[in-house]
């Protein structure tokens, strides 16, 4: 394509265009992987390490095959052959409404990271959906694990779960793995930020 | 949707659980959903409380509670008497608000 197609203030796309090669200097957000499962009892990201200074995981349209779930996600230290079951701090802050009645409560775990719960099964909609945060996995230190989830749950209740956790332990990870309890379906995208 | 507990995706890549994931994952989901009523009445006290909470001040001693409104908050302390069952807690259904 002529080069006069690209003008001092603007590209003319009247066009389509491929875009090969690498694209430096566009983001310091990167997609690095997405998962999508029609069924599974846990998902893994292994291979995590320092090359972003932060890393963000994004989950949607999850559904559980029944009705009444929780949802949590725990680390690794070798690759996901067996996760840590033990040394959490995990506090989640959650508040529900419905229309007429608005609630709050909260709760706590020291076997993993709190993502929800109360999540439903129904296929109108009622999924849920969310992001975690956290640091360089590869650097020993307490890890801290930030989330945000919003369901619709089988109430009928909109809920917004606020959850803060450390991995109370000096601790390197290269995977994290999310598993409910129950069998889900959803797609989960891992990005690096620097 | 498929309960069983059998597989995992890793990177994409969908790959059976080993025996000590399948027993690990059992014993969560068990502990889950044995606290299930537990969990439902914890729901319930909350959403009843907070709906208490909104008449309280109809108790303040420069306020006349009105006996529909006395009923209605009975009602709700109640609310919780004689549920044994999360079929029983499903079921609860909250009364509707006297007009103020």
């Amino acid at each position: 394509m002529a080069l006069s197609k690209i003008q001092a203030e603007s590209m003319n796309l009247a066009d389509t265009y491929a875009f090969t090669g690498t694209v430096s200097g566009a983001s310091d957000v990167a997609l690095i992987s997405t998962q999508t499962t029609g069924s599974a009892s846990a998902i893994d990201f292994t291979g995590l390490d320092n090359t972003y200074n932060m890393y963000m995981v994004t989950y949607q349209d999850l559904q559980f095959a029944s009705a009444d779930q929780t949802f949590i996600m725990r680390i690794s230290d070798d690759n996901g052959s067996t996760v840590k079951t033990s040394g959490y701090l995990s506090v989640t802050d959650f508040s529900y409404y419905d229309g007429g009645s608005l609630a709050s409560n909260n709760n706590a775990s020291v076997n993993f990271h709190v993502i929800a719960t109360d999540v439903g099964n129904a296929s109108d909609n009622r999924s849920c959906f969310g992001q975690i945060y956290f640091r360089t996995p590869a650097t020993a230190r307490k890890h801290s694990f930030l989330g945000a989830t919003s369901i619709y749950n089988d109430n009928g209740d909109v809920v917004i779960y606020n959850t803060a956790t450390v991995y109370n332990t000096n601790q390197t990870f290269n995977a994290i793995r999310f598993l409910g309890s129950s069998n889900f379906a959803g797609t989960f995208k891992l990005y690096g930020y620097n | 949707m498929d309960n069983t507990i059998q597989y995992k995706l890793v990177n994409g890549v969908q790959v059976e659980l080993s025996q000590n994931e399948i027993n690990e994952m059992q014993l969560f989901r068990d502990e889950w959903n044995n606290g299930a009523f537990d969990r439902k009445m914890t729901a319930l006290r909350t959403k009843r409380n907070n709906l208490l909470a909104q008449t309280d001040y109809l108790a303040l001693s420069d306020q006349t509670m009105s006996a529909e409104m006395t009923t209605y908050r009975q009602s709700l302390r109640d609310i919780t008497n004689g549920l044994t069952t999360v079929e029983d807690v499903e079921a609860v259904v909250f009364p509707e608000k006297p007009e103020v």
